[in-house]
This record gives C-alpha cells, sequence and structure tokens, in this order.
C-alpha cells in the first residue's frame, strides 16, 4: 500500500489529524498559487478549506480509492477548479485558462452546492441536527455525510444486527422531528 | 409507510439500489406523493447535516490554523508577566533611573559667580568673601553656616541660595527645600532659573517626583542655560 492509499484508508476511517497534516502541508503552497488571482487573502483561504473539504467528502464517498495521482495533485485539481468557481461567481472568470481536465473527470466536483435550494426547513434541520446527543449524530453523519451504509455504521460501532442500527437512526431522526416541529404521518 | 418503501429509500441513500429497485423507486417518486415528501425530507436532512459538517471541519481546520489557547497556557503567560515585571524591577533598581541616582548624576554646586576668590581681599568684603572662600575650597558645611550668617546680615537673595547650594553640595539636600522655597524667585531674578534647577534637584533626591516635575518644566520654560539638561533628565525620569 503506497503512501496515497494509505492516506484515504485513513479518511475513510475517520481519522481527521490526517486531514489537518495534508492541511497544513500543502497551505503556504497553495496560497502562493492562489495569489496570482489578485484574490483577497481571506478568500483565498476560505477557497483553500473549501478545497480540503471536497477532498475530504470525495474520500468519504468512495470516489477516490484509487489514486493515479498524489494527493497533492488531486487537491490542487479540486483547488483550481474551487478558484475558477470562485472568480466566475466575482466576474473575473476570463483570467483563469484551466488545463487540467483529465483530472477533474476522476474526481466529482458536483457536490451539490448547498448553499442552492437551501430553505426554511433544511436550516431549522440543520439546527435540530446539532442539538441532537452525541449518539445520534454519529449514527445520521455516518449515514448521510460519510455515506457509510448501515452494515458497515453496525461493525464500526458495534451493534448486533443491522436492525439496531436501523431502529437507532429511526429513533434519531423522529427526535430530530419532533426538534424542529415535523410530525410524521401515521 | 411500508417497509419496503423505507428500504428502498435507504439503498438509495447508501447507493446500493439494484436496477429494478433504481425503477421502482423512480415510479414512486412520481405516483407515491407521500414517498416523494418522505425522499425529499431525506434528503434535506442529508444537505442539513452535510451543512452542519462542513461549518465543524471549517472551524477545525482554522484552529489547525491558530492552535487554540488551551487552559494550561494562562499560567504560562502569567509566569511570564511576572517574570517581566520582577526582571523590569530589578533592572530599574539596578540602574540609575533611581531618583536618588539620577539626582547625583545631575547635581553640581553652582559655579561661584559672585565673587570669585582670586586675590586675597577678604578683609574688605568680609562675611560675604570669606563664605564664597569656603564654598570654593569645597567646605560646603562651613560654607553653609556663612552664607547664613550673609544673608542675616544683608538680606541678599544670593546668600540664601548659596546657602541652599551649599547644603545640597555637603549632602544635606533636604536642608535647601524650605531654605528656596522660602523666598519668592521671580522670573527676572537671576537666581530664578537655577534656584528652580535645585529645588528639582532636591525634590528628586527626597523622591517628590511630581515637585520634581514641576520644577523643571519652570527651568525648561525659562529658556535659559539649564532649560537642556532640566529637558534631559525629565526625559530620563520617564515624562
Amino acid at each position: 500500500m503506497n503512501k496515497e492509499e494509505r492516506f484515504v484508508q485513513d479518511i475513510r476511517r475517520g481519522d481527521k489529524k490526517k486531514l489537518e497534516e495534508i492541511y497544513s502541508e500543502n497551505k503556504a503552497h497553495f496560497i502562493s498559487f492562489a495569489r496570482k488571482y489578485q484574490l483577497e487573502e481571506e478568500s483565498i483561504k476560505d477557497i483553500y478549506q473549501e478545497t480540503i473539504i471536497v477532498l475530504y467528502e470525495n474520500i468519504l464517498e468512495g470516489k477516490l480509492t484509487t489514486l493515479k495521482s498524489s494527493i497533492k495533485t488531486y487537491l490542487f485539481a479540486i483547488g483550481k477548479y474551487k478558484l475558477i468557481e470562485h472568480l466566475r461567481t466575482i466576474g473575473k472568470y476570463e483570467l483563469v485558462p484551466f488545463e487540467d481536465v483529465s483530472l477533474l473527470d476522476e474526481i466529482s466536483l458536483v457536490t451539490e452546492n448547498v448553499a442552492d435550494g437551501l430553505d426554511e426547513q433544511t436550516l431549522q434541520l440543520k439546527m435540530g441536527y446539532s442539538q441532537l446527543g452525541e449518539k445520534c449524530r454519529e449514527v445520521l453523519r455516518m449515514f448521510y455525510y460519510d455515506g457509510k451504509k448501515l452494515a458497515e455504521i453496525q461493525h464500526l460501532l458495534g451493534y448486533e444486527t443491522k436492525d439496531t442500527v436501523k431502529s437507532q437512526k429511526s429513533r434519531c431522526i423522529k427526535q430530530l422531528k419532533t426538534l424542529v416541529g415535523v410530525y410524521e404521518k401515521q | 409507510m411500508k417497509s419496503n418503501k423505507e428500504l428502498l429509500i435507504e439503498g438509495y441513500f447508501e447507493n446500493s439500489l439494484s436496477p429494478l429497485e433504481q425503477n421502482e423507486f423512480e415510479r414512486l417518486l412520481k405516483e407515491d406523493a407521500e414517498f416523494a415528501e418522505a425522499v425529499a425530507f431525506h434528503k434535506k436532512l442529508k444537505a442539513a447535516i452535510r451543512l452542519e459538517e462542513r461549518e465543524k471541519l471549517k472551524a477545525q481546520l482554522d484552529s489547525v490554523d491558530k492552535p487554540p489557547k488551551p487552559i494550561y497556557r494562562w499560567w504560562y503567560a502569567a509566569a511570564a508577566v511576572v517574570l517581566i515585571v520582577t526582571m523590569g524591577w530589578w533592572i530599574s533598581s539596578q540602574n540609575h533611573d533611581q531618583p536618588e541616582d539620577l539626582y547625583f548624576a545631575y547635581f553640581e554646586p553652582y559655579p561661584n559667580r559672585v565673587k570669585p576668590t582670586v586675590r586675597s581681599n577678604n578683609d574688605q568684603n568680609g562675611h560675604a568673601s570669606q563664605a564664597f572662600h569656603l564654598y570654593d575650597q569645597e567646605q560646603f558645611d562651613k560654607a553653609a553656616t556663612a552664607f547664613e550668617e550673609v544673608y542675616k546680615k544683608t538680606d541678599q537673595d544670593y546668600a540664601l541660595f548659596y546657602q541652599a547650594i551649599s547644603y545640597m553640595a555637603s549632602g544635606n539636600p533636604e536642608k535647601a527645600i524650605p531654605l528656596l522655597e522660602q523666598h519668592e524667585w521671580e522670573p527676572e531674578n537671576p537666581y530664578y532659573e537655577a534656584s528652580h534647577w535645585y529645588m528639582a534637584l532636591a525634590y528628586l533626591n527626597d523622591q517628590q517626583i511630581p515637585q520634581t516635575k514641576s520644577h523643571l518644566k519652570k527651568v525648561i520654560d525659562s529658556n535659559g542655560l539649564l532649560s537642556g539638561r532640566a529637558r534631559k533628565l525629565l526625559e530620563e525620569m520617564g515624562d
């Protein structure tokens, strides 16, 4: 197993320290790279953090299992895409040529822009989720964010059966609905 | 909701639907309003959780940039402050910014500008010449007494002035203060500037800083020979 594969495995196991390491190791390089586009330091930092998050989510969702390039190459490919996206929104798109299109095919950048279509209920659910107990948040996070299957969650959390996970998840959703005032139709 | 519908939703979010199940999922989404509503809810839930988790991750990355200040660090800071204060106190106690040291750095007897004893004409001018002679001989104790006599007899302010300086030069600056303070030194008096200068120094030796500064300011304002020195002293006192 090479360094990249080990990294992916660590991330999938939930080792966020590894993500912090990647973040720190590449930060200075990314910032000096992004400065070419005359962006404010604060925007560059935001873009870089979002880039790291996209990398993280891609690994969680299993889109980066076989790595053909180094983590850094992927990171910068995502980062460039994020920069373009940002420049487009502020109307400076023509500044940016993008040469690594092939690399982009390997990673999913169609991470639904969460800011779009954010309705009142989603915001309430977000609030309710943060108020749930740690056990509930863990199960829900694993299922909805980490993209883990119920069987995997069963193993990771040491539940007896898949059904136990399932009922635990249902209980948590019910609790969340109560928190935000949504009642299930019987 | 029937459990097979729940399974379909579960499989949809697990990405584990078979092609057949996928078709069933699509069909229900179109035809079953309740099912569609449930799917929409789960999608919102997924979006909500993602939002929250991203925010948490971003905060975590921020904390990598700025390492948090753990509680135990406060006492490092406190210890550093104590150390700095202690060192500062020690250093200031060692160097000559202390009032007494400044006093000795700045004090020197005022030159004899009244009766330079170049000739032995003591008899001619009596007590005054005698006093200045002692002064020039640096017998300041005796000079102080002699000037006191002269002042009593003549009421000349120069005698009062030199009596005070003699006290200071003989190591009794505290005796100079009431002498110099008792007299009204008018700005046109030739001893105006010097008297304020020596009052400042006497107060400085006595660690009476506000009085020292107030007299130094008068010296500076008079723009005379001593104003430069007064300004420098004021700076060294940290004003």
